[in-house]
Formats: structure tokens, C-alpha cells, sequence
């Protein structure tokens, strides 16, 4: 996808302008530096519906930071610093974020470097003091399977008085081993980048590949089943979770067998239980034979069904209820100050979604209602998920009506210059975006939903009791992964 | 009411598997059974470097992220999909060669290790900066249809009171002190598995920022389990078998 429009500044005025698009609707998506030694160009990526606007900026070894105008903007910097030692003054909170060694090396950085210098920064503890606050440490290494990510609570007694997450443990550079000649295939290394959105992140990448290449009718309705079988096995994971969590492991049973029941149907028809290595750019690899549509016709009606008997368990029964109602409550206001997006922002109340916005694939002529809620509890992204579940199955069920014979692959030439790639992850707004530059991969960056949905957790858990915090972490179900790349 | 969905939700049937049927879905792994040219063409597809024809067709399973390029790419169609075995219990045990196919794997660990804890086992996962689908694959083996509690061996919340550390990812920089701190917080006697390919090799995430080439430069491993990420029936059968329960 080429951006719509490329505007540059001078660095003394970006957050300037960055704060005019915002007061004209626009908001941030990406924002990264692209080196080119001596000195970098800053990009910020704006979107307001389906156009994209991407802002540049030269900068050489510090700017006026944007976060002091623009909020959002903050985390981006935070990692802008980390990796590529270019400051923004100003910036006021440049805590590590996902990168904590200090030293010579900035991973990021076109100039080489020789040594990681083993220095850690410390953690810092929380600000909260006073009489009966204690702090609670937990992680990297939590009690469930579970990713590894560092949360520091303050506590009074059961209330959580203050989290502060740190994570990065993470941390693989993928962005940096992204870079090279685009002849290389890198879908599935950015399938990696979150193994459970392998789908997403192999279409935001394959999408960037593509260019303006036409990708055949058939390829384009396999992708959308794709992705959304994938949405499906992420929701039906976590509103099975939601009730481990909450210690109604019958329901948890019964959410299990549904979600394995539909990972062993894609196992037998697209090779990969969570369909890795399926997308390619140009198409996919996989043609679905007439056996394997009925197949999967029958096989996500039947999951569609269970899972809306998973939704009857859970509301039938006031104790679960009880433990999800008000639980974790996201308000609409903090919704749109933290720049959610996916799952969170619908359940907070917020419309929006990249499938609706800005088309991709074949879900342009697909029909398809975007679900939101808006009381923004743990009760309310269970809604979500369950009914984007319902949704899924739908939009299956028109790619495969509406199936026609031909080729699942094209050819396709990669163009120079900045392009990106937004897909609608399970867990929301995805964006890839990289800069090409005679025919090899300058800068590519990776944003994951995970990374701007994070810090709004620390504000839904404000108030509630230390046991709920696995409740809310699961409802809102984001990678550790994507964000830490 | 809530009694009438219980008792509905109760009489599904559930599908738990034996052994056998366990068993009974093989991992594909590509492999050259003879015939072998040595043009180099799926050398040059793998996005993991994992074949070499330099000496003759040579495969590492360890590296192996199951693609299945090298296939579709070899121009006299010697490649083929063959059963990978379920486990090794030594890092150069998963390279094969032409004249070295890959076998059905036996051995037991360590005949300590295997007495100690082979028969209730805990195990403790941890993520060395994987890409989360070996923690979702491991979500799954005590669900209903897999169910590991039948066989005595349960996931435990701490190190301390583990006997296996089931380690998946490729043990990243920012993770490897936390990893080896869990490790020493276990009681003695101890062992580790390997999960899955980063686990093994660093698999596709080799040249990034991570520890060495996988969990074994960190600690001991006496178990590797390849697959990119190993279906939860393999990670059940590879412990039972390398733990002499099967």
C-alpha cells in the first residue's frame, strides 16, 4: 500500500505539525527513524479513515520531541532513543522501553558498531509511596504459559494503586534482520514476529512485497478465510482463558475442544495448526480444493455454533458474570487518549477497524458489521470477541460462496520508496512499514497492536484487586512479541 | 438454570486421545532419500540455512522451520515429505544425511534423571523470547483433548517445585539471566527440554539479538523436540518416551 501523502519539515516544527493533523482528526499509526549516516529521517505515519499521511523530517542527532505536543507519540520516542541514540529534548520520560543495554550499541544505528556493552539499566521503582503501600514485582517468568514481561504493582491492601509494565525480554531484532535485498522472502520471519498472528503479520508483510501488483481474485478470498480463521482461533483462546482465569474450567474445557477441534481442521487442510507459512507475496501457497471447502464449511459453522454456546455458559452463570461486570473498565475517554485500537477500542466504544477503513484483500466486497460495546469492562471485550467470532464465520462463509476457479499466485516486482502495510490483526490495527531504497530494505518497522494497546492496561487495571489483574491481561490479550519485535 | 448448562456442558463427550492415536499424526519433515544432484537450489530457498549439499544432501532438523521451499523448489523432485522423529536426546542427532535418514528416535535421558522424575513430572514452561505459538501450543496439552494430567505430569506455576524446565524461544540477550536464574532455582535432579526450533538452534531468529545458538549455551538440554511449533501430541510422546513411560 503507497502512502496517500508525503509532506516534510523542518525537525524545530515537526511536533507542530504533527499536533495540527491531530486537531484535524488525523492520528498516529507508526512513528520510526530511518537512518542515513551522517543523520535520520524521522517518519510519522498519520491516518484519518483510509488515508495514510506520512510526515519526514531531518534530523541529525536530537530533535524537539513530539511527545511534549503529541502524547502518542511518547512510546515511538522512547525507541527512537533506544535505537538509533538519537534524542528527542524535551521528551521527559525516556525510560527504557524494549531495549536495555546502554553503550555503543544502538541496534538500529547504520554505523557500525562493535561490542554490546553489558550494562543494565535498573528497572525503576515505582513512585508510590506511604503507609501500608507495598510494591508486588512479578516476572519476566510468570505463573502460566505465558510470554515473558516485567509488572510492578502498588498496592494498598487488595487495590492496585499504581502498574507500571516494563517489558523487552522479548526483544530479537527482527526489524534489524528484516533489512537486506527484496528478493529475499521474509514472510516468514515476519510470521514470526507474533506466532499467533502469523496470518496478519505475513499479510502486512506480503503486502509491502506486492507493491501495486494485482493479486488474483482467488488468492485474495483465500487470505481474507485466513486471517479470519486466525481471528477466530485468537478469540475463542482468550474467552476460554477468561474463564480459566476466573476458575470455570468447565467452560475453559468446553472452549478448549472448540478451538482445538478448528486448530486440527486447519491443520489437515492449510498444513499448520495456526497456519503458518501460508502466505506468500504474490498470493499464497495453498490452493483449496472442493473437498477442503466443504470441509471447512461444515468445520467453522460447527465452531461458530460453539462458541456461541461458550458466550450461554458464561452468561448463565452469575459468578462468572459477577467476576467480569465492571471488572478492568476502560473508559471511552482513556480509550481515545491512549490511541487503542482493535478489540480494546471497540469495547470501549470506539468504531474503528482497518477491514471497514481501509480495505485490503477481498474485504472490500464482503459484507460485514463491526461489533463494539461500550462499557469497556472484561465483560465487554468477551462480547467483542464473541461476536467477532460470529462475524468470521459470516465472512468465510461469502469467501467460499462466492469462490472462483483461477491462479493463487502472481508475479510481482517490489517498488523503491516507503511503502506500508495495515491489516487488522486479531488483536487490531497492524502496521508495517518500510523503506526501500535500490532495491534493498533500508528501514523496516514493525508495529504491532500489542505496542499501543499496552500502556492503556495500565490505567483499566487503576482500582481493582491484585487477583484480577490475569483477567484483565487475558481480555485484553496482547503479544509480548509483536511488541518487543 | 446454571445446574441445566452444567449438566449439559458435562454430557459432551469428551474426546480425549490414547497414545496410539497420538501417535497417529506424523510431523513432516522434507528429506532427500538419494538421487541428489547437489544443484543447490534448496539451499538457496531456506530461509534458515538448515540443508547444505556441500558434501551430500544434508538436513538440520534443528534449524528446520518446516516450509516445506526446499520441495516445491527441487527441480528433480528428490525431496520428499518423510515421518521427522519425535525427539533427540543429543543436538547433532537431528542432522541427517543422505546416507544417515532420519529414524525412529530412542533412548531414554539420563537413567537418574528418568527414575527420579519420570514418573510424576512437573514441568515449568519457559519463554526465552519465542514468538508465543509454542506457548500456545503448549496451552493445549492439558486441555481435554490431550489432557498430560492422565499421565502424571501437570505445569507448574514456579521453578521450585519443577522438575523439567520446558524451554521454548531463542533464549533472547534480554532474557537470558532471567532464564538462567529459573534454571538454578530448580531442585536437583533436574532437566531441560528444548521445544522447538529457536529453542534448539535460534532457528530463524539465529542472527538476531540472542544468546548464542539456543537453550544448549545456556544450560545443560537433555531433550530437544523439533517442530516449528511442535503439535502438543509431540511434546506429550517425545516426554513420556525420552522419560521411559511409553
Amino acid at each position: 500500500m503507497i502512502v496517500t501523502d508525503t509532506t516534510s519539515c523542518d525537525s524545530d516544527l515537526l511536533a507542530q505539525y504533527v499536533k495540527t493533523y491531530y486537531s484535524d482528526g488525523w492520528r498516529m499509526i507508526s512513528m520510526f527513524a530511518s537512518e542515513s549516516y551522517p543523520g535520520a529521517t524521522i517518519n510519522v505515519l498519520l491516518r484519518r479513515g483510509g488515508e495514510i499521511m506520512r510526515i519526514t523530517s531531518e534530523v541529525v542527532d536530537s530533535y524537539p520531541a513530539v511527545a511534549a505536543q503529541v502524547p502518542a507519540a511518547s512510546l515511538f520516542e522512547r525507541v527512537i532513543y533506544e535505537m538509533n541514540d538519537i534524542h528527542p529534548d524535551g521528551h521527559g520520560n525516556l525510560i527504557p522501553a524494549i531495549y536495555w543495554r546502554k553503550g555503543d550499541g544502538h541496534p538500529l544505528q547504520k554505523r557500525p558498531y562493535d561490542t554490546y556493552n553489558e550494562i543494565r539499566i535498573p528497572i525503576p521503582n515505582n513512585p508510590i509511596r506511604g503507609t501500608g503501600v507495598y510494591e508486588i514485582p512479578v516476572g519476566p517468568v510468570h505463573a502460566g504459559v505465558i510470554e515473558p514481561g516485567h509488572f510492578r504493582f502498588s498496592a494498598a491492601g487488595e487495590p492496585i494503586l499504581h502498574l507500571s509494565i516494563h517489558l523487552g525480554y522479548n526483544h530479537k531484532g527482527i526489524e534489524k534482520m528484516m533489512e537486506g535485498p527484496v528478493s529475499k522472502n521474509r514472510t516468514y520471519l515476519a510470521e514470526r514476529i507474533s506466532g499467533d498472528n502469523a496470518v496478519a503479520h505475513g499479510l502486512a508483510c506480503a503486502h509491502i512485497m506486492e507493491g501495486e501488483a494485482e493479486i488474483p481474485d482467488r488468492a485474495r478470498r483465500i487470505r481474507v478465510i485466513l486471517a479470519e480463521l486466525e481471528r477466530i482461533h485468537n478469540h475463542l483462546d482468550i474467552v476460554a482463558g477468561l474463564c480459566t482465569d476466573s476458575a470455570f474450567v468447565v467452560a475453559a474445557a468446553y472452549g478448549a475442544e472448540v478451538r482445538e477441534e478448528l486448530l486440527r481442521t486447519n491443520r489437515r487442510i492449510f498444513g499448520s495448526r495456526l497456519l503458518m507459512g501460508n502466505i506468500v507475496p504474490g498470493g499464497v501457497k495453498r490452493d483449496l480444493s472442493d473437498g477442503d471447502m466443504s470441509e471447512l464449511e461444515s468445520a467453522v459453522m460447527k465452531v461458530g455454533f460453539g462458541a456461541k454456546k461458550l458466550d450461554g455458559y458464561i452468561r448463565k452463570t452469575p459468578s462468572i458474570v459477577d467476576r467480569l461486570e465492571t471488572t478492568g473498565i476502560l473508559s471511552n475517554e482513556n480509550a481515545l487518549r491512549y490511541e487503542t485500537v482493535g478489540v480494546i477500542a471497540r469495547a470501549s466504544g470506539i468504531r474503528s477497524d482497518v477491514r471497514a477503513e481501509v480495505p485490503y484483500d477481498a474485504y472490500g466486497d464482503l459484507s460485514f458489521s463491526l461489533i463494539t460495546r461500550d462499557k469497556g469492562d472484561v465483560m465487554s471485550r468477551c462480547a467483542v470477541r464473541v461476536d467477532e467470532i460470529a462475524e468470521s464465520v459470516s465472512l468465510i462463509l461469502q469467501c467460499l460462496a462466492e469462490m472462483e476457479e483461477g491462479e493463487i499466485r502472481t508475479d510481482f516486482k517490489t517498488p523503491d520508496g516507503f511503502s506500508c502495510g495495515l491489516v487488522e490483526s486479531p488483536r487490531g490495527e497492524l502496521v508495517h512499514s518500510a523503506d526501500i531504497r535500490d532495491g534493498r530494505i533500508w528501514r523496516y518497522n514493525i508495529r504491532d497492536p500489542s505496542f499501543v494497546n499496552w500502556p492503556s492496561m495500565e490505567t483499566a487495571v487503576m482500582d481493582n484487586i491484585v487477583p484480577d489483574f490475569p483477567l484483565i491481561n487475558k481480555s485484553f490479550g496482547l503479544s509480548y512479541s509483536g511488541n518487543d519485535v | 438454570m446454571i445446574r441445566k448448562s452444567l449438566s449439559n456442558l458435562l454430557s459432551f463427550k469428551r474426546p480425549t486421545e490414547s497414545v496410539e492415536e497420538m501417535g497417529s499424526r506424523p510431523l513432516m519433515m522434507p528429506f532427500s532419500g538419494g538421487g541428489c544432484d547437489r544443484c543447490g537450489k534448496c539451499v538457496d530457498v531456506c530461509p534458515v540455512n538448515a540443508i547444505s549439499v556441500s558434501d551430500e544432501w544434508t538436513i538440520d532438523l534443528g534449524k528446520c522451520i518446516f516450509c516445506m521451499d526446499c520441495i516445491s523448489s527441487c527441480p528433480g523432485s528428490v525431496i520428499t515429505e518423510v515421518p521427522a522423529p519425535l525427539y533427540a536426546l543429543r543436538r547433532e542427532d537431528l542432522i541427517f544425511r543422505e546416507s544417515d535418514p532420519p529414524r525412529e528416535s530412542e533412548g531414554t535421558v539420563d537413567a537418574e534423571k528418568a527414575g527420579v522424575i519420570g514418573s510424576s513430572m512437573a514441568i515449568r514452561e519457559l519463554d526465552t523470547g519465542s514468538c508465543n505459538a509454542c506457548e500456545a501450543e503448549v496451552s493445549c496439552i492439558s486441555a481435554p483433548h490431550y489432557d498430560i494430567g492422565r499421565f502424571g505430569i501437570k505445569i507448574v506455576a514456579s521453578p521450585r517445585h519443577a522438575d523439567m524446565l520446558l524451554v521454548t524461544g531463542p533464549m533472547t540477550n534480554n532474557m537470558w539471566r532471567a532464564a538462567l536464574e529459573t534454571y538454578e532455582a530448580m531442585p536437583a535432579p533436574k532437566a531441560v527440554a528444548a521445544m522447538g526450533t529457536c529453542a534448539i538452534s535460534g532457528g530463524i531468529f539465529a542472527e538476531g539479538d540472542v544468546f548464542g545458538e539456543g537453550v544448549k549455551d545456556t544450560m545443560d538440554v537433555d531433550l530437544f523436540i523439533p517442530g516449528c511449533p511442535p503439535p502438543p501430541e509431540r511434546v506429550i510422546l517425545a516426554i513420556l518416551k525420552a522419560f521411559g513411560r511409553q
